[in-house]
């Protein structure tokens, strides 16, 4: 298992590698650059600024530069706000995004997995007919819709929750987004796991298990809830990516100081330490939930751990 | 209650009335209708017909494991217990404990996430109330008990580690791990090598008679009957057509239906002969494998691989015309040779040749065309099938590939003269592989292969899936197909008895190495290896009188594994001459008569029974 591990750690590397080269040349072949025409500079101011950023030399060395500084650990500074570092302004962010995601997905998972269980083992109740309209009532609609609501129902008529901004340690501030990113996910889920289930519910090792006589509730949790969630597993790979865009709009909608407006804004600013910036944390963090999703499909089925990569 | 009702025999452990099983929503046949039948204590009750005739399904309902939306009724009782109503934690204290249940895939009736020692002391511990620790003890003597091998770190392994025999031998540990009164085996041998088939079906006839267990065997084979069974109760679409002694039923069977069965499994052996014999002059060859061999690499541990030689020294002819079985265990080879010697897997060492080509600096494109000349009939004919197609097109389908310059309309002509040929009626040619039955599956694959009028034909146990009415079918149509198209014939099979039906010649194989090759018949009347003798006598035969005494002689032991091959001579350690010399050197590969090769030490004296048993 710690072999598994290891080895796939390294895979990321060079995928990384591939992302940052891929989005340094396309970004810079995009019309337009930070400081380009229209941006009320003058020819000669622009053409100062960049040679201070060294943006007239060849895309080659550009590129060399932008490697060896990132080895070191720095992000360049931001063209589009010019007293901020990029790793400044994404280290003021992330904690807000970090959190926001992160209690999505558990809050996603903790409601999906179980909702979904239930339904599968009482197929057609009353709990699988609302998981049913929930999924399709969730998937529907888009989340700046269902974040304004959730925000008019406890925010402002039962006053139970902040409607939007954020303070430095209020975890309250963080619900009612968090709840909003995390209703699709769960609905997602709660019907992979339904069908998953009942999958492997028909399997011949489930038929075997209950000719043991092992009893319903060891059946269950000892044999068919491992193989069964598998699925699950495999879309966290998926649902990391959804948190990504989602919380672009789940943050602007709750006006959470997020880094989600940064991968828009860079982008139209032609900001391009920025953009390469957020490219180089949500590639990390993407492929960093995809790791973590083979790595619990390994541990949820033997056969894949010893697969000889 | 407690009454005895008429017509069943006092005593009887297991009995079954008037079982119906339909499934609702369905408005077809009850696939059980009406299935009434008894087992006493310590009997064996061999249950056989077709794959649908609802053998398995009567069992499963009977004990609370039919599928979802089954509506089962009748009267099923275990000694004086009512089961069908029984609910469903009251059925949890019969099954498993009073009641084991052997099922047929291996492959998947094991928990996938679970170690065997974990799902065996699972099922000892929640029926005898024993703790971990002497639950884990009393499951590992169980594994030794079904000889199943290096019991101790089988306990640690996870079912895919292990081979197929291995763990239908773990399946019946699990079923005998709380001594059940009845025992209920649905096709336990079916999917295993001859060999297997043996050894499995030798350890529950020993048992049933150690321990006065009752046992149910649902199968389709009769030899497995003959050699088992005490009684016989035939079953046809969800009905009872016959049933009686063993014996009697085999012998004498009153019902069409069972004498047809029958037929069908006990052809009299024609020996095959053919047009180019055995004498097979090089020039003539069209396929020629010379010093083959192909290493298998597998993880062992965190960075270390280990590889073993899956075949080795190989070397063979086919001529045209002529069919040559490869014959030998799960694991010795037979399946790689063959895609070995079609390109389809990487070869180690030694030279392939097609027509007198050498084919292993061949482009891709070359390969294609040779292809075309070489065909393959696989042994999971649905798993082969594109689902997407309709029997007329994956008949097309290779004409188009191979023949672009046929005109629409000569293509559909010979894709139907082909499909005629195999026996598909035209009412098939619109439907998909799915809405087929096994053995019309198996029809489709020879007629794509057969319809590029290939020159080799490659077939790899094209039988093993099927029920055996189908497969003494296409066992007939491969004959006859063999005889008026000219192919040459490379058939794989671990049947022995098949080979001898259809081949002129025959290899044998037994880890990765040729042990014996000889024309088909000289092979059957006096082999020279030990091990051709130990696999022709594992042929069932399905005869109560001749069978169980065969049975009683098969050696219960796991067969080899390729990756703990002994030094010296392979198969010396199942090998009744064994000497010194074996253990020493491998044997060389030598003449032993006309057109006869063989690889052993001894075969001179033992075969002419020289050598002490
Ligand atoms: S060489 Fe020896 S061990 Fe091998 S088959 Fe012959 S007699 Fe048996």
């Amino acid at each position: 298992m710690l072999g598994y591990a290891l080895r796939r750690i390294a895979g990321i590397v060079p995928v990384l590698l591939i992302l940052i080269t891929v989005s340094f040349f396309v970004i810079r072949l995009a019309p337009g650059g930070p400081f380009a025409a229209g941006r009320a500079l003058s020819g000669r101011a622009r053409e100062e600024l960049e040679r201070v950023y060294g943006l007239d030399r060849p895309l080659s060395v550009q590129y060399g530069h932008y490697l060896l500084a990132l080895a070191h650990g720095d992000l360049g500074p931001s063209y589009s706000m010019r007293d901020d570092t990029v790793a400044g302004l994404i280290g003021a962010g992330l904690p807000v995004s970090a959190t926001l995601g992160a209690a999505a997905l558990v809050l996603a998972v903790l409601s999906g997995v179980p909702l979904g269980v239930r339904a599968a083992l009482r197929r057609g109740g009353a709990l699988d007919r609302f998981l049913a309209a929930f999924a399709a009532l969730t998937l529907a609609l888009p989340s700046f819709v269902t974040g304004p609501l959730l925000a008019l129902a406890f925010g402002l008529w039962l006053r139970w929750l902040p409607v939007a901004g954020w303070q430095p340690d209020t975890p309250r501030d963080l619900i009612l987004p968090a709840v909003t990113l995390a209703l699709p996910l769960s609905a997602s889920i709660a019907r992979l796991m339904r069908a998953s289930l009942l999958e492997v519910l028909n399997a011949s090792y489930i038929r075997t298990a209950r000719a043991r006589g092992l009893g319903r509730a060891r059946v269950l949790w000892h044999h068919a809830l491992r193989p069964a969630l598998v699925p699950v597993v495999s879309y966290l790979g998926p649902a990391a990516t959804y948190l990504v865009t989602g919380s672009l709009v789940v943050e602007t909608v709750f006006q959470l100081p997020g880094t989600g407006r940064y991968l828009v804004e860079g982008a139209i600013d032609r900001d391009y330490t920025l953009v390469m910036g957020m490219v180089l944390v949500y590639g990390t963090l993407t492929l960093l939930a995809n790791l973590a999703a083979d790595l619990l499909h390994a541990w949820l089925d033997p056969r894949v751990r010893h697969e000889p990569l | 209650m407690s009454s005895i009702r008429p017509g069943e025999p006092p005593g009887a452990l297991l009995s079954i009335e008037a079982l119906r099983v339909r499934f609702a929503g369905s408005d077809g046949a009850a696939p059980v209708d009406g299935v009434s039948l008894t087992v006493a204590p310590g009997e064996c009750l061999g249950v056989v017909g077709e794959s649908g005739a609802g053998k398995s399904l009567s069992f499963l309902a009977a004990f609370g494991l039919a599928p979802q939306g089954a509506e089962v009724s009748g009267r099923v009782r275990l000694g004086p217990l009512d089961v069908l109503g029984c609910h469903e934690r009251q059925l949890d204290r019969i099954r498993g404990a009073r009641v084991g249940f052997v099922f047929q895939d291996p492959m998947t009736s094991l928990t996938p996430h679970r170690t065997i020692g974990a799902q065996l002391a699972e099922a000892i511990a929640r029926h005898t109330g024993l703790r971990r620790r002497a639950a884990r003890e009393r499951a590992q003597g169980l594994l030794e008990r079904v000889r199943l091998g290096d019991a101790a770190r089988r306990m640690g392994q996870y079912p895919h580690e292990l081979s197929g025999g291995m763990r239908q031998r773990v399946m019946i540990a699990i079923a005998l791990a709380c001594e059940p009164e009845l025992l209920i085996a649905d096709e336990p041998t079916t999917a295993l090598d001859v060999t297997l088939q043996a050894q499995i079906l030798a350890l529950l006839a020993q048992f049933k008679r150690e321990r006065r267990m009752a046992l149910v065997l649902i199968t389709h084979d009769f030899a497995a009957v003959a050699g088992v069974a005490d009684r016989v109760a035939v079953m046809r679409a969800g009905r009872l057509v016959e049933s009686g002694p063993v014996a009697a039923v085999l012998k004498r069977p009153e019902d069409p239906y069972t004498r047809e069965l029958l037929r069908a499994a006990s052809e009299p052996p024609a020996p095959a002969s053919g047009p180019a014999s055995d004498a097979s002059p090089a020039g003539a060859a069209v396929l020629a494998v010379s010093d083959l061999a192909v290493r298998f690499t597998h993880a062992a541990g965190l960075l270390r691989r280990r590889s073993f030689a899956a075949l080795e020294a190989v070397t063979l002819t086919l001529a045209a015309g002529e069919s040559l079985g490869v014959v030998g265990e799960s694991g010795c080879g037979k399946s790689t040779l063959t895609r070995a010697a079609l390109r389809l897997i990487r070869v180690h060492r030694g030279r392939v040749l097609w027509l007198g080509r050498d084919v292993s600096g061949l482009t891709a494109r070359r390969l294609r065309g040779m292809r075309r000349d070489l065909q393959l009939v696989f042994q999971d004919p649905l798993a082969s099938l594109d689902p997407h197609l309709t029997v007329e097109r994956l008949v097309g389908e290779p004409l188009e590939i191979h023949h672009g310059e046929l005109a629409p309309d000569a293509r559909r002509e010979r894709v139907h003269a082909m499909l005629a040929r195999v026996g598909l009626e035209a009412a098939l040619y619109g439907r998909r592989a799915h809405e087929l039955s096994g053995g019309q599956c198996q029809r489709v694959g020879i007629a794509r292969a057969m319809v590029l009028e290939p020159r080799v034909l490659v077939c790899d146990e094209p039988l093993s899936a099927l029920d055996v009415r189908a497969q003494r079918q296409i066992r007939l149509l491969l004959e006859q197909l063999r005889g008026e198209r000219g192919a040459s014939l490379l058939f794989v099979s671990h049947d022995l008895s098949l080979v001898r039906h259809l081949c002129e010649r025959a290899l044998v194989l037994y880890l990765g190495r040729m042990v014996e090759l000889g024309p088909t018949a000289a092979l059957f009347d006096r082999p020279l290896h030990p091990y051709t003798r130990q696999l022709i006598d594992a042929i069932a035969v399905p005869d109560p009188d001749v069978q169980p005494a065969r049975l009683a002689k098969v050696s219960l032991g796991e067969p080899a594994a390729p990756l703990e091959r002994p030094g010296g001579c392979a198969f010396r350690n199942r090998c009744p001459h064994a000497t010194a010399l074996c253990a020493e050197r491998a044997p060389p590969w030598v003449a032993g008569g006309a057109h006869r090769w063989v690889a052993c030490h001894h075969f001179r004296e033992w075969a002419d029974g020289m050598l002490p048993e």
